[in-house]
């Protein structure tokens, strides 16, 4: 047999086993469709004229003449609209011409809404547009629409992109909410957008603009509108999208007609250009999330060569908006956590429509996204070489930009938190400029089908097969809900299904996603769950109805009951860490201004917003725990008296003679043996140089009466940029020696600074690192260490914790230190540990140990195999390092930050890459000759995962912390007994809002309870049971008793005042997410 | 496609001058011309534009003044400048050739995109190869090199390489002080290139810049009247007022913004614009190799002193640009007519720099009237001169024009860069007497 006979076959058993594809394309021609969105250019429509000029058309979906089918409305750019009724077998008869649908002159079309805005109970057609008014077309019911434009107040002219409906106002009828842009061309720098428009329904197609009096003031560049109830009270809110720089907005529903924008309360970062959004519960927990596109390539190469990053030196940079997809997670407390990086979902290039729809009907709502543009505008090289060398820009410049097409996006819900793109198996595989979409059961047969506005050439509709190749095995549960008479599809009624363990929670919306409006009707996939136990439909009008008995793998209609309770929120759950009490500490952390990135351009993340730290001990011997905080530069670090009524009061005790420090962490400890605690305090930041005098550690004695004074050369082990102090009887003589983990030498990252091991003789500190454990002193940018016995022997061993380093133990033997990394099993283990703590998880009698790390909703995360490496060398032999920062990219280490920042640094390398293309091309080995790269220093990051080190039998082992606790940097770990059981529960906290110039933050973190169940199990309590709810830039974390109380949990803030909450004993009851 | 028309144009030679000679005025014209373009491909700040004229065509100078009677080195009259290499007594050199190589080899370190300024070099070589003996070629080639290497060795210890790799400059806050500018807040361009060594003045500080009016924002105050002088002349503005604004803008990146799309269009730089005059007049005067590089060179070093002592200063007294001051204390929308670039206002560079080639063209050509058309790949007309001091004194009211100087930035611009034009003047005698 020949080798191409064999391959054949070989290609033939392989095209066999393939696994099902959710979806199959069915033509556009098989289906009757020859509507076709083309844009056609000219010198006065093109994106240099109008920015917006190839927004594309979008998809209206519903049942116009009654027949129990999903008709199709589609909006073209410059060719009015297009209807086509279903005739029910997956094929389509077109009407445009005579259904009364008719646009026929020249303004740009954008979104349809499809809905009952007349009231009759048929569904209505809304077109937004540019330029002209907006259209609406009134449905006799049997698909024969009036132009009722003349006569409609919705007739406005507002640039708009698309119209949303909700009773706001809960009377029974749709309002409407138009999402308005603006002036096509826009230049310099002070024009803002049109405001979005409220209209309020009084009844049989009477609308009432009451923007001006709803709190409504939304003049950005909209580019769409999702409604959901975002907090739980029954009343509906809005999520705006806004193009640019003009931030998005979350509107709530304020429950008496007018609405207030959250969002900057509500979200740490948002998407950039917002383009397309939606809403929906990816998680099932029974809470709104909220999802929002922009423009960030998937592609290594596209994301090197086009717009897709932002800068924090760019004109427009906007601290709270970034260029990614936002996937903002409800946690039920008024904020959200932009989770989009660990759920992989954050790049899917030029992005437009995101849908989210249960596709595979396992139960959990996957993630449809379109994308493409029919000029590139965000080609770098493009851009950049518009006017390059001679004439002025040409009126037909845009004759020349380049397409892109580019491949849909299908992300199929794994675990709720994170996605898997399956766009390869999913049958969407058909690069298009693809604008609004729908989702839409086509054949009533219960599930999901697509159909996408293409630009430039017919739609596509893609059937979703799953129940076909599944059969019986697909479960589901359709709901078609029969409203108020101004409302007949009960649009923004909330359904949750109760089915076994599990519970699913959907709204039904009318517009969705990008300029479209999808089906109107709820599928429920049922995943493995066996039957329905009941459906709780909670309508707009703020009653509720409950319904037991619903048939499977069918539609069910569901009527409003003519006599229905109202419904009201569940009880809250009792926040059992919500601080109650009256205990306040007057600090506010003022963080001095510094920018890292101006020193070092090509810095990984800041070293200069460490603090503060925090130290807790009773300082004036009353009996009751002080505290004291560490102030950052031009602050003192102060000391607090805690008073017999739990408050804190600030105590002048001479700690304050320093102000030009960065104290980032304190300990209070009795260094001289005289029955005090005497204090040190570690100074650290990178705004210095090394061996300034500000770097110097300092030591305190107390008097007995809390008053101190500082010990002249006291901790004697030089200048350095520290990190942390902890303290241990070592060498067991009865006193307490103390180890000062060094950070980075300020300016010469990634050179460590020196960590010292200071012996206590008698209350003096002396330096004997070098002596007793050889090693240490650089033993890398260490953030936290802790002593802790950890081979069983009865001392205290060191374990010390850093970047691009693996957490290190200093095995403690009669008093001299080895590292026993390695054989303990640590190696591989390097990552971005910011915190550790010493912990019996597994209630087995041993310490493990509790790694906090950057976490793994990042940008670049280390995989298996595939590293994070970091060279540094001074390559271009200018007198200042370059640290190039790579990451794996099918085998190839391409640098992370892009070629404008690089180039900055290192600009002799222009001479090689002349154009964004070449650079995206160039690995690290392209970039720094092999030779010269061989002398450099590599850092590597293995892993991001937060992770608990079990103890088995003298050897640790890795195993990561719940998915919960990975969305945000881990700074600080606190081993406490929540609940009473017996064994040792963990609270978490952290963020880094200190990343490089163009990936800044990790801001998802809101601090998290995990609760153990004895065996080392940890499971998430939210925020909204636990009442533990800790934003920001949390640092440090202490425990603070309070005599005859329950003691204080204190989360000290970078740049804030710290919180304080009640360590209130957890009922055993409780029960964690995931 | 810029890259490509510039090779295409030299395989045009190619072709053409194997019936013409290639002349040494040929290859100091084509060479300047080169750089121009390359510099503004590469997208060099001004005052890096200016340092590559400068030293390009130092190398040029002293790999060719030999091969004309009447010349001498410039080693000893330039600021550290203190040996260069001789060709070998009694040997026969083609100083075309070792011109060549010269400039290719002080290209290849002070411009980006080499492969453009190596295929001017094989284009050229090819040319000479075919006339001059194989000994002859090689020798010259291997003399130019190392006048090459040396002008490499003598540019870096100048300073500027390490000015590179310091820190972002903190510009200082205060009400008076610059801060980043519209549309585009650019950080500061070239903060650092006040400390680079000069050339020919003794140092940057050497002549004191005429100071600027004293900040105020008081109503009756004469900063605020200047400042309302740029508003008032930006709203009457005539057409020939806008068309010498333009015509003299000369900001080598503009960032264009439409929305969503922001990309740069690139023009000549202020100093490429004198290079391109020195250029056409050079051409007209039909002059030949080595006093082409005799005034490419003191031009070029007048515009690289012009720049180092301007930045000097304006980083030094750090003064609020008006579209800040107008913003901030009078008119929150006005804005001015051209970008502003990013780096404080006094005084003016253009006016400077304009100011100083002014004088050494003067000093070279006399009171010469000529047209000036830069500007038309650019989209504007030619414009017609009297003479060089004219051209000047319109280049720097150009800025006030453009609202992006106070008059006063520009007058003390003027003046400075006079006093700088004949200091090189002064100084730079390389003609035997």
């Amino acid at each position: 047999m020949s080798i191409v006979a064999l391959a054949f076959i070989v290609m033939i058993c392989l095209s066999v086993r393939a696994p099902a594809q959710i979806f199959q394309q069915l033509s556009a021609q098989r289906a009757g469709i020859t509507f076709r969105n083309d844009i056609i250019e000219s010198d006065s429509f093109n994106v240099l004229a109008d920015f917006y000029a190839y927004n594309g058309g979008g998809v209206g979906v519903g049942d116009l003449n009654g027949d129990g089918y999903q008709d199709l409305v589609f909006t073209s750019t410059q060719r009015g609209v297009g209807t086509y009724l279903s005739n029910g077998d997956l094929t389509f008869r077109d009407v445009s011409a005579t259904c009364g649908i008719r646009i026929n002159d020249e303004s740009v079309n954008t979104g349809v809404l499809v809905a009952d805005l007349t009231g009759d109970g048929h569904l209505d057609v809304y077109v937004c547009r540019r330029y002209l008014a907006n259209r609406l077309f009134a449905n006799d019911g049997k698909g024969n629409f009036t132009d009722v434009s003349s006569t409609s107040a919705l007739s406005i002219r507002g640039f708009s992109s698309q119209a949303a409906v909700l009773d706001y106002d809960r009377d029974g009828d749709l309002d409407v909410y138009v999402v308005n842009s603006g002036e096509p061309r826009r230049k310099g720098y002070l024009n803002s957008g049109l405001c979005d428009k409220l209209f309020r329904n009084d009844g049989g197609g009477a609308f009432t603009d009451v923007t001006a009096a709803s709190g409504i003031n939304d003049k950005g560049y909209g580019l769409s509108a999702s409604i959901g109830d975002l907090n739980n009270d029954g009343w509906l809110d809005i999520v705006v999208t806004n193009d640019f720089e003009e931030r998005d907005a979350i509107y709530l529903n304020n429950r008496n007609g007018t609405f207030s924008d959250s969002a900057q309360r509500a979200m740490a970062n948002m998407s950039w250009a917002s383009m397309g959004s939606d809403i929906g519960d990816v998680n099932d927990d029974g809470l709104m999330d909220i999802m929002t596109l922009d423009m960030l390539p998937r592609d290594d190469y596209r994301r090197q060569t086009q717009l897709g990053g932002m800068s924090i030196y760019g004109p427009f940079f906007d601290s709270l908006q970034r260029v990614h997809n936002a996937l903002h997670l409800n946690r039920g407390n008024g904020r959200f956590s932009n989770i989009c990086y660990q759920a992989g979902v954050a790049a899917t290039d030029w992005s437009w429509c995101v849908l989210m729809g249960d596709m595979d009907l396992d139960g959990r709502l996957d993630v449809f996204v379109t994308n493409g543009t029919k000029r590139d505008i965000g080609d770098q090289d493009y851009s950049y070489n518009l006017f390059a060398g001679a004439e002025p820009m040409r009126s037909d410049a845009y004759t020349t930009m380049p397409r892109s097409t580019l491949s849909n996006f299908l992300f199929r819900n794994t675990t709720g938190l994170k996605f898997a793109d399956v766009t390869m198996q999913s049958g969407l595989v058909d690069p298009q400029v693809s604008n609004g979409a729908a989702m839409v059961d086509l054949d009533n047969d219960g599930d999901l089908d697509l159909v996408v506005s293409n630009t430039d050439t017919v739609p596509s509709i893609y059937i979703n097969r799953t129940i076909e190749t599944r059969g019986a095995a697909a479960r589901w549960v359709g709901i078609a809900l029969r409203g108020t008479a101004g409302n007949a599809h009960g649009i923004g009624a909330q359904v949750t299904l109760h089915a076994g363990t599990r519970t699913f929670t959907r709204e039904v919306s009318a517009s969705r996603g990008f300029h479209s409006t999808s089906d109107a009707r709820l599928v429920f996939g049922l995943g493995s769950s066996a039957t329905v136990d009941s459906c709780v439909v909670r309508w707009p009008t703020g009653v509720r109805s409950v319904h037991t008995v619903l048939p499977h793998n069918a539609y069910s209609m569901i009527a409003v009951p003519t006599t229905a309770a109202a419904w009201k929120p569940d009880a809250h759950p009792p926040e059992y860490m919500s601080k109650r009490r009256r205990a306040s500490i007057p600090f506010f952390h003022k963080e001095n201004a510094y920018d890292d990135f101006k020193r070092e351009r090509l810095l990984p993340y800041r070293f200069s917003k460490d603090g503060p730290g925090v130290a807790v001990g009773d300082i004036n011997g009353d009996g009751y725990a002080d505290v004291v905080l560490t102030g950052a530069k031009y602050q003192a670090t102060a000391a607090f008296l805690q008073q017999r009524d739990e408050t804190f009061v600030p105590w002048s005790c001479g700690i304050d003679d320093v102000v030009d420090a960065e104290d980032v962490d304190a300990l209070l400890l009795d260094v001289d043996g005289d029955k005090d605690l005497d204090l040190i305090v570690v100074t650290g930041g990178n705004e210095f140089s090394s061996n300034d005098p500000e770097l110097e550690d300092r030591l305190y004695r107390n008097d007995g009466k809390g008053t101190f004074t500082r010990v002249a050369k006291g901790l004697p082990g030089g200048y350095h940029s520290g990190s942390c102090v902890v303290s241990a009887d070592y060498d067991r003589d009865g006193d307490l020696d103390v180890f000062i983990g060094g950070r980075c030498v300020p300016g010469q990252f990634p050179q460590a600074a020196r960590s010292v091991l200071y012996r206590n003789d008698n209350g003096v500190l002396t330096d004997v690192t070098d002596k007793v454990a050889p090693g240490l002193a650089r033993c890398g940018l260490t953030s936290q260490a802790t002593w802790t016995d950890v081979d069983g022997d009865k001392d205290l061993d060191l374990v010390v914790v850093g970047q691009w380093m693996t957490p290190r133990v200093w095995r403690n033997t009669k008093g001299q230190f080895t590292d026993v990394s390695s054989s303990l099993g640590f190696d591989g283990q390097e990552g971005w540990w910011y915190s550790v703590a010493a912990v019996d998880i597994d209630n087995d009698g041993d310490n493990d140990l509790v790694a906090g790390n950057i976490g793994l909703n990042a940008k670049f995360v280390p995989e298996a195999g595939k590293p994070i490496v970091c060279y540094v060398s001074d390559f271009d032999e200018n007198g200042s390092l370059d640290h190039i920062m790579t990451h794996d990219v099918q085998g190839r280490r391409m640098p992370t930050r892009g070629r404008s920042t690089i180039l900055q640094h290192m600009p002799t390398l222009t001479r090689k890459y002349n154009t964004f293309a070449q650079f995206a091309n160039a690995d690290i080995d392209d970039l720094i000759a092999p030779a010269v790269k061989d002398t450099a220093r590599t850092l590597i990051a293995r892993t991001f995962a937060s992770t608990i080190y079990m103890n088995i039998d003298g050897r640790f082992v890795a195993q990561p912390l719940p998915e919960m606790a990975q969305i945000s940097p881990v700074m600080a770990v606190v081993p406490r007994d929540l609940d009473g059981d017996g064994d040792q529960d963990v609270i978490i906290v952290g963020n880094a809002k200190t990343q490089d110039g163009d990936v800044i933050g990790y801001d998802a973190g809101m601090g998290l309870v995990l609760r153990n169940d004895k065996r080392g199990l940890l499971t998430p309590i939210e925020p909204w049971q636990s009442g533990f709810s800790a934003p920001h830039d949390s640092r440090r974390m202490a425990v603070i008793p309070v005599p005859g109380l329950k003691d204080l949990l204190i989360v000290t803030v970078n740049g804030r005042s710290p919180r304080l909450f009640d360590l209130q004993e957890f009922p055993m009851s409780m029960k964690g997410t995931r | 496609m810029k890259t490509l028309s510039i090779i295409l144009a030299f395989l045009v030679l190619v072709g053409s001058s194997t019936a013409q000679k290639l002349t040494g005025a040929d290859i100091a014209h084509q060479w300047n011309r080169c750089v121009i373009e390359v510099i503004m491909e590469d997208g060099f700040g001004p005052p890096v534009a200016a340092r590559i004229h400068a030293y390009a065509n130092l190398a040029g100078y002293q790999a060719s003044y030999m091969s004309e009677p009447g010349y001498t080195t410039m080693v000893g009259k330039l600021n550290g400048f203190t040996a260069c290499p001789q060709p070998q007594p009694g040997t026969t050199y083609d100083y075309r050739v070792a011109t060549v190589a010269a400039m290719q080899v002080a290209c290849s370190k002070l411009l980006y995109r080499i492969s453009i300024s190596d295929s001017l070099a094989a284009v050229q070589f090819a040319v000479l190869k075919a006339e001059v003996p194989a000994d002859v070629f090689d020798r010259s080639k291997a003399f130019g090199v190392d006048v090459g290497k040396t002008i490499n060795a003598y540019a870096k210890a100048d300073g500027y390489p390490r000015t590179q790799g310091l820190p972002d400059y903190e510009w200082p806050r205060c009400d008076s002080c610059w801060i980043p500018t519209p549309p585009n807040f650019a950080k500061p361009l070239s903060p650092y290139c006040g400390q680079v060594r000069t050339i020919v003045l003794k140092s940057a500080s050497e002549f004191t810049v005429p100071p600027s009016i004293p900040f105020s924002t008081a109503k009756n105050a004469p900063f605020y009247k200047a400042a309302m002088e740029v508003i008032e002349v930006s709203k009457n503005l005539t057409d020939e007022q806008k068309e010498i604004a333009n015509f003299w803008n000369d900001n080598p990146v503009l960032t264009n913004y439409h929305g969503h799309f922001v990309f740069n269009s690139r023009q000549i730089s202020p100093g490429g614009h004198w290079m391109n005059i020195t250029n056409r007049v050079l051409a007209d005067h039909q002059a030949s190799m080595v006093r082409c590089f005799e005034v490419y060179s003191t031009v070029a070093f007048a515009l690289f002193d012009g720049f180092t002592a301007c930045w000097a200063e304006k980083f030094r007294g750090n003064l609020i640009r008006p579209v800040t001051y107008i913003n901030q204390h009078i008119d929150k929308t006005w804005e001015p007519m051209l970008q502003t670039p990013p780096f404080p206002e006094h005084a003016s560079g253009h006016s400077t720099i304009t100011a100083a080639a002014a004088v050494v063209l003067t000093a070279h050509f006399g009171d010469v009237a000529f047209t000036d058309s830069t500007e038309v790949p650019f989209g504007w007309k030619p414009r017609s001169f009297k003479n060089f001091k004219q051209a000047a004194q319109e280049a720097s009211v150009s800025r006030l024009y453009g609202g992006i100087h106070y008059r006063r930035g520009c007058d003390a611009g003027n003046e400075h860069g006079t006093m700088i034009g004949d200091a090189v003047v002064r100084r730079v005698h390389v003609r035997t007497k």
